[in-house]
C-alpha cells in the first residue's frame, strides 16, 4: 500500500515538474511579447506625450500584465524614493531585484541591460531610436524563444510523466 | 502468487516500453542524439537485470554438477 502511495506521489511530482520547465518556455516567449509592448509604449511617452520617465514607467507598468509590470513599478520606485539615482542605475536594479520573477534567460536580459545604459542620457529622437534597437533585439529574442518553445515544450510535458513512470518501475 | 521471474518480466518490458516512448518523444522534438542516449542508459539497465539472473542460473548449473 505504502508502495503505491510512494509511487503516486513520485509521479505526480515529476509530471509537475516537468509541466513547470515547459511552462518556463511558454512564460520567456510571453513575457518578452510583453516587453516590446512596454517599450512601444514607452516609446509613445517619450515621443507624443513627453511623459517623465518616472510615471512614463508607472503608467507602463500598470498597462502589462504581472511580474513585467512589478519590473516597471519597481524602476518607477527606484526612480522616484529620493535618492536621485541615474535612469539607468534605477533601471539595473529593478531589472537585478525581478529577474528571479522573469522567465528570461542570460541574453535577454542582457539586451535590457544595455537598453538600460541609454535611458534618459539623450535627446527625444536619438532615445527613439533607442528604444526601436532594443524592441528589434528584443523581437529577435522572441522569434527565438518561439522557436524553442515550439521544440521544448511538449517534449518536458511528456518526459517529466515518463521520467516518474521510469524512477517507479527502477525503484519498484 | 506473482513469483519474482514474472516480475523481472514486467519490469523489463516496462523499461523497454519507457524507453521506446522517451526515445520516440525526444525525437519528435529534434534532439536525437539525448533520444540515443535515453535508449542507451534504457538497454544498460535491462542489461545488468538480465546479467544478474543469467549469473543465478550459471550458478545454479555449477551447483548442479560440482556438488558431490
Amino acid at each position: 500500500m505504502s508502495k503505491l502511495i510512494g509511487s503516486v506521489l513520485i509521479i505526480a511530482a515529476a509530471t509537475l515538474l516537468g509541466f513547470r520547465i515547459a511552462a518556463r518556455y511558454a512564460d520567456r516567449t510571453k513575457q518578452l511579447r510583453q516587453f516590446v509592448t512596454a517599450l512601444k509604449v514607452l516609446e509613445t511617452e517619450i515621443h507624443y506625450a513627453a511623459t517623465p520617465l518616472p510615471q512614463a514607467l508607472q503608467r507602463i507598468g500598470r498597462l502589462v500584465p504581472k511580474p513585467v509590470a512589478a519590473f516597471f513599478q519597481s524602476a518607477a520606485d527606484k526612480l522616484r524614493d529620493g535618492r536621485g539615482i541615474r535612469a539607468s542605475e534605477a533601471w539595473q536594479e529593478a531589472l537585478l531585484a525581478n529577474k528571479a520573477h522573469l522567465a528570461l534567460k542570460e541574453a535577454d536580459c542582457e539586451v535590457l541591460l544595455n537598453f538600460g545604459q541609454t535611458l534618459g542620457v539623450s535627446d527625444r529622437q536619438d532615445q527613439i531610436k533607442h528604444i526601436h534597437l532594443a524592441i528589434a533585439h528584443l523581437s529577435a529574442e522572441e522569434n527565438n524563444a518561439r522557436d524553442e518553445q515550439q521544440r521544448n515544450e511538449k517534449m518536458w510535458k511528456y518526459l517529466g510523466a515518463l521520467m516518474g513512470l521510469t524512477v517507479v518501475i527502477l525503484l519498484y | 502468487m506473482l513469483s519474482p521471474e514474472i516480475n523481472a518480466i514486467f519490469f523489463i518490458a516496462g523499461i523497454g516500453i519507457l524507453t521506446a516512448v522517451i526515445h520516440t518523444v525526444l525525437k519528435q522534438s529534434g534532439k536525437e542524439e539525448f533520444a540515443h542516449w535515453a535508449t542507451l542508459t534504457g538497454f544498460i539497465v535491462i542489461m545488468f537485470t538480465v546479467v544478474s539472473y543469467i549469473s543465478d542460473l550459471f550458478d545454479k548449473v555449477r551447483d548442479v554438477f560440482l556438488s558431490h
